[in-house]
Parts: C-alpha cells; structure tokens; sequence
C-alpha cells in the first residue's frame, strides 16, 4: 500500500470502517511510514476536537418564535400566501376597472329598488290586471319554514314571488317596485306556475303587505262607492282604521280610507275595491319578515329555557352572592324575553292584518271651472313646481342616503390602491 | 421502544393538525436540530432561523414522512435542506454567505455553554478553542461541512450520512475523508494542535 493510497483511506481507518484486511494494511504502513503516522494523529486530533465540541443550549425565545412563525405562516397559506404568489401578475387596473363597474351597477341597482316610487298620475284606467297577489296567497298557505332555509342554506322555492329579501330574512327592501315590473306577467287567476309542487306544511311566511289604492268615480256615485269600500272591508272581517272626507268649493270630493284586513283576504280585498270604481294608482308592497320572525321566536324559545334552569340553580342556590348572581342573570333573561315578545306580538299584529289605504276620489268636470282666475292659474302652477321640487328634493336626499355606503367603500378602494401604487412607486 | 412508540403517536397526532402534539415534538428534537443548525451555519441568529424553519417544513409535511427512516435522520436532512436553501439564497441575494468565516462572538458562544470544567481560567480556555475549531468548521466548503459535522459532532453512521445528504456511501467516505482532512489544514493554520500550548494558557496572543 502506498502512501497516497493510504492518505485516501486514513479516514475510514479512524473510524473502523474498513475491511479486515485493509485495516491491517493501514496498520502496517503506519506503523512503518512516519509522515502518514502524522498525518493520522492530526486528523485524529482534528476529529477529537470536533468531538469535543459542546452542544449549544437553545436560545430562550426559540419556540415562541416558532409558534409565531407557524401561526403567520398558517393565515398567510390561507389567502394571503396565494394572493402573494400570484399578485404580481395580476393585472390590477383592469381588475379596479371592473370591480368599479361592478359596484357601479350593484349600487344602481340597489338604489333604484330603494327609491319611493311616486304616485303615478295618469295611469291607464283599464290597468285592471291582477299584481300577483294571489301568488303570494298560495303562498301563504304553508311553506317551507325560516328554519329550514337556513339548514339548507336554500332559496325558497321559487313560485314567482319576487325574490328579494326572503331567503336572509333582508325583508327591509320593499319589493314593489319588482312587483310592478312583473305586472302583466303574472295573470290574477290560479296559482302561479311552479307553485303546484306541494309546499312543505310547516310554518307560514310571515309577510307585511300594504296596498294602495287611487279611485275615481263620477261625482253622484262617490257616496255609495264610500260605504261600499267599507262594506268589502267589514265583509272580510277587516275594520277601518281611519277615514276621512274633504269636500272643495268646487265640488271636489276627496276621501282617504284607511283599511285593515287580515292578511289571508288582502288579495280579494283588493281585486274588490278596485272593480268599484276607476282606478288611477294602484301600489302593492310586501315585505318579507319571516327571518326575523322565526329568529325572534327561537330566541325567545332559548331565552325561556334558560330562564327555567335558572329558576332551578335557583332553588339550589345556597350563600347570598349565589342568590344574588342567579336573580342578575334572571332579571336579564327576562328583560330580553319581553323585548323578544313584544317584537313578535308587534310582527304578528303587522302580518296578521294587511292595510289597504285607498283615496277616493270624485270625478270633476272640468267644463265646471269656467276660466280660472290668472291668479289662481299662476298659484296652482306655482304649487304644482313646488310639488315637483318637493319631490325632486325628496328623491334626491333617498338617493344621496343609498349611494353613500358605495361612495364611502369606493373612496375606500381609491385610497387603497393608491397607497398600493405609491409603495410600488 | 418506549421513546419511539410515542414519537410515532405524537406523530400520528401532528399529521391530524394537534398542535400540542408537535409542541412535544419540537420539545424532542429542537436540541438535536438546533445544534446541527448551529454548528452548520456557525451562529445563533442564523442557526434559530435554520432551526425553525426547518421545524415549519417538518411541520408541513409530515404527511410525507414515512416510518422507514428514523425520524431525527429525517430532520437532520430537512436541516440540512434549509441550509443548503439559505445558502443558495444568499449566494444569489447578498455578496455575504455562510461560506465566509463567521465571527463568532465569544460573549455569545460562552453565554450559551454549559460549562463543567473547574477553574474559570480553564473554562475560558476552552471556549476559546471551541470557537476557533467552529471557525475552522466555517471556513469549509458547505460540502465538507456538512460531512464532518454530521460525522464527528453528530456522531452518525455512514449510512445514516449517505441519508441525509442524499449521495452515495462511496461519496461519504471521499467527502469525509477531504472534509477531515480540509478541518486539519485550518486548524493547523490557527496553531490549535500545539494542544498543550492551549490548555497553559501560552496561546493566548496567538489568535
């Protein structure tokens, strides 16, 4: 074996690994040949210096620094990690450009469905169709309740019931302006179609309907006609609530009903009072309550049951402040099991009855007002401008209330990506 | 036995996301890891970062950890994974690597060294030479680092080694033998083999 041979395995030497007989080899040369002989003592001592070495004790905030990084690396994996990946390809103007559109038209949207709708003089007499409410009767006899939607996480079965604000319970947008628009769509007679599949018996929609109603009649029949709008209510076992009558100097007559009818008869109410006379405007809005209903009724439901075991930890209460803690959490139960019931006698009482407020009017003539004064002319006018401003002004602040979360949220985005270009930058 | 039955149950509740369970795991092992860490990259900022790290990825996945290696080999070549990244990381991002020699703090390194030798005197001494044979260890290449540290201070097989590097037992016994022998030329520039020289204290202007 020759020296250079030797260096090559000194290290395997060292650490017996060698094979028998190669060993004794090595053995031999080095007991013969003193530069390798050297050699091996310094890399005996190199690796007994190695050896030697201390472990290093693990710094202190070792494995509160891991649990951070674990955390942050956990939430960052979630959106942010493949948001990072990818963001620098994104291309962001494009992307601002359409969620700007898109807002744009949500906002539109839902500002338009928010806004009143006016009454509109002058629409058609022979407007006689039916707006679908005996769609919205069949679908009173029994549907899928509040509790199923939200198990299932479900729309509804559609039965051509606008479908704003009745699966999540966002029953605060009226949907009349969703209902005129499908007018003319949904004939008065018969369900619906779609509406024949079996609903579910369970619990019923709990809906707060309003109709209203312009009629005109010719002037000698406006008295009958009153008390025959009356009649259909009563007939129906619905009161009036309020009614009042205005006669002008020019024979004008002017009479505002206002009806309440239970909520199951609304739809032939209704159909009724308008076979009665002329009708110029007619309005039907609903507005779907049944979410908050139904959650009210299981909240008060849970609020009960705690109350009852309350009462029992209550007779098992033994020191004062035991009492005392017991009888805090009592009373608070109760405050809210009030609250709770008297928001649902208040939501029964609103769905359970539906009001109809209709306006009466006399046809008038108008070979009765033989020149009006160019005063009087230049006054009605004037109050007529006004009217409009009135309204102008009264559409306008709606619009400015409904647009100012999608102004903030856009002012939002501005700053964001502008703080966004200028880090870049 | 024992050892090993509950690091495989531990590790059969990390991979069912029980983040208690791999506390203990780390608890295990973050000395056996911390120190590979430290002696590799020559540092504690860098070896916690390494460390941890590489706890992250065993972390990650230890979906992909089958039982037929040990799982401290498994560890050992994820540490040794994460250096070789930062390596390559710092290759290309800073002119600085873990390549050059690392000064060592000597306030730092004997801060963190249990010491059970007599006198202060003496103790001292041998800091000072643990630090200057880590120099030496920093001054390899990484290949020949990693072969003597996983070889001489973690005192693993051959095979275990040949593991953990992913190469052949052929390319273990070469790399060690130039990696030793590499080690011996550095000490042997910083005079540490006059060994009795060091333990009198004669050395201590020879830095």
């Amino acid at each position: 074996m020759n020296c250079d041979r030797v260096r090559e395995l000194l290290s395997e030497y060292l650490d017996d690994v060698l094979a028998p007989e190669e060993a004794a080899a090595m053995r031999e040369h080095l007991a013969s040949c003193a530069g390798c002989s050297a050699e091996f003592a310094a890399l005996e001592r190199t690796v007994e210096l190695c050896r030697a070495l201390d472990e290093v004790e693990v710094p202190a905030g070792f494995r509160a620094s891991l649990h951070g990084r674990i955390a942050a690396r956990s939430s960052r994996r979630g959106v942010v990690g493949i948001l990072g990946r990818a963001y620098r390809r994104i291309p962001y103007k494009g992307l601002v450009a359409a969620a700007a559109v898109l807002i744009i038209a949500f906002a539109t949207n839902t500002i338009t469905l928010n806004l009143p709708s006016l009454p509109r003089m002058g629409a058609p007499a022979e407007n006689k169709q039916s707006y679908g409410i005996k769609g919205e009767d069949v679908n009173n006899e029994g549907l899928s309740s509040r509790a199923e939607f939200s198990k299932t996480g479900e729309q509804p079965p559609s039965r051509g019931q606008p479908q704003i604000g009745t699966a999540d319970g966002a029953g605060s947008m009226t949907f009349d302006e969703a209902v005129e628009q499908k007018e003319g769509l949904m004939p008065i007679t018969g369900p619906v179609p779609g509406g024949q599949a079996a609903p579910p018996p369970f619990e019923q929609r709990k809906i707060i309907k309003n109709g209203e109603l312009t009629l005109e009649v010719v002037g000698e029949k406006f008295d009958s006609t009153y008390r025959e709008i009356i009649a259909v209510a009563e007939g129906s076992r619905g009161y009036v609530q309020q009614s009042s009558t205005t006669s002008e100097k020019d024979g004008a007559k002017r009479a505002q009903i206002i009806l309440r009818v239970p909520e199951q008869s609304f739809g032939q109410v209704f159909d009724r009072l308008m076979s009665l006379a002329t009708v110029l405007v007619n309005n039907i809005s609903s507005q779907d309550v049944s979410g908050e209903y139904y959650d009210t009724r299981s909240r008060l439901r849970n609020f009960e049951h705690q109350e009852q075991r309350l009462l029992t930890i209550m007779g098992q209460a033994r020191t004062i402040d035991e009492i005392l803690r017991v009888e805090y959490e009592l009373a608070r139960v109760r405050g809210e099991i009030e609250v709770l019931k008297g928001r649902l006698e208040f939501l029964d009482s609103v769905t359970g009855m539906s009001t109809i407020s209709v306006t009466l009017l006399n046809e008038t003539a108008p070979a009765e007002n033989p020149r009006p004064g160019i005063l009087d002319q230049v006054w009605k006018a004037f109050l007529k401008s006004l009217d409009g401003l009135k309204g102008l002004g009264f559409r306008i602040l709606v619009f400015v209330a409904a647009a100012a979360p999608f102004v903030a949220l856009a002012a939002l985005a501005w700053f964001g990506v502008r703080q966004f270009w200028r880090r870049k930058a | 036995m024992a050892v090993r039955s509950t690091e495989v149950v531990l590790i059969e509740r990390c991979r069912k996301g029980d983040l208690a369970a791999f506390d203990e795991l780390v608890g295990m092992y973050e000395k056996k890891a911390y120190n590979l860490a430290y002696r590799m990259t020559g540092n504690h900022e860098d070896a916690s970062d390494v460390a941890q790290e590489a706890f992250l990825r065993v972390f990650n996945s230890l979906g992909d950890f089958r039982g037929d290696a040990s799982f401290s080999t498994w560890l050992y070549r994820i540490v040794s994974n994460v250096c070789w990244d930062e390596l390559r990381r710092r290759r290309r991002h800073f002119a600085a690597s873990l390549d050059e020699p690392v000064a060592t703090e000597e306030g730092g390194y004997v801060r963190q060294v249990m010491d059970h030798s007599p006198g202060p005197e003496e103790s001292l001494e041998r800091k000072e030479l643990q630090a200057v044979v880590q120099e030496g260890i920093n001054e390899l290449s990484p290949d020949h680092r990693f072969a003597v540290i996983l070889r001489d201070i973690k005192g693993l097989s051959y095979e275990e080694i040949a593991d953990i590097l992913d190469c052949s037992l052929g390319t273990v016994k070469s790399r060690l033998n130039r990696a030793r022998n590499a080690l011996k030329e550095k000490l042997l520039a910083k005079e540490l083999f006059a060994t009795r020289a060091v333990q009198t204290g004669e050395r201590r202007d020879g830095r």
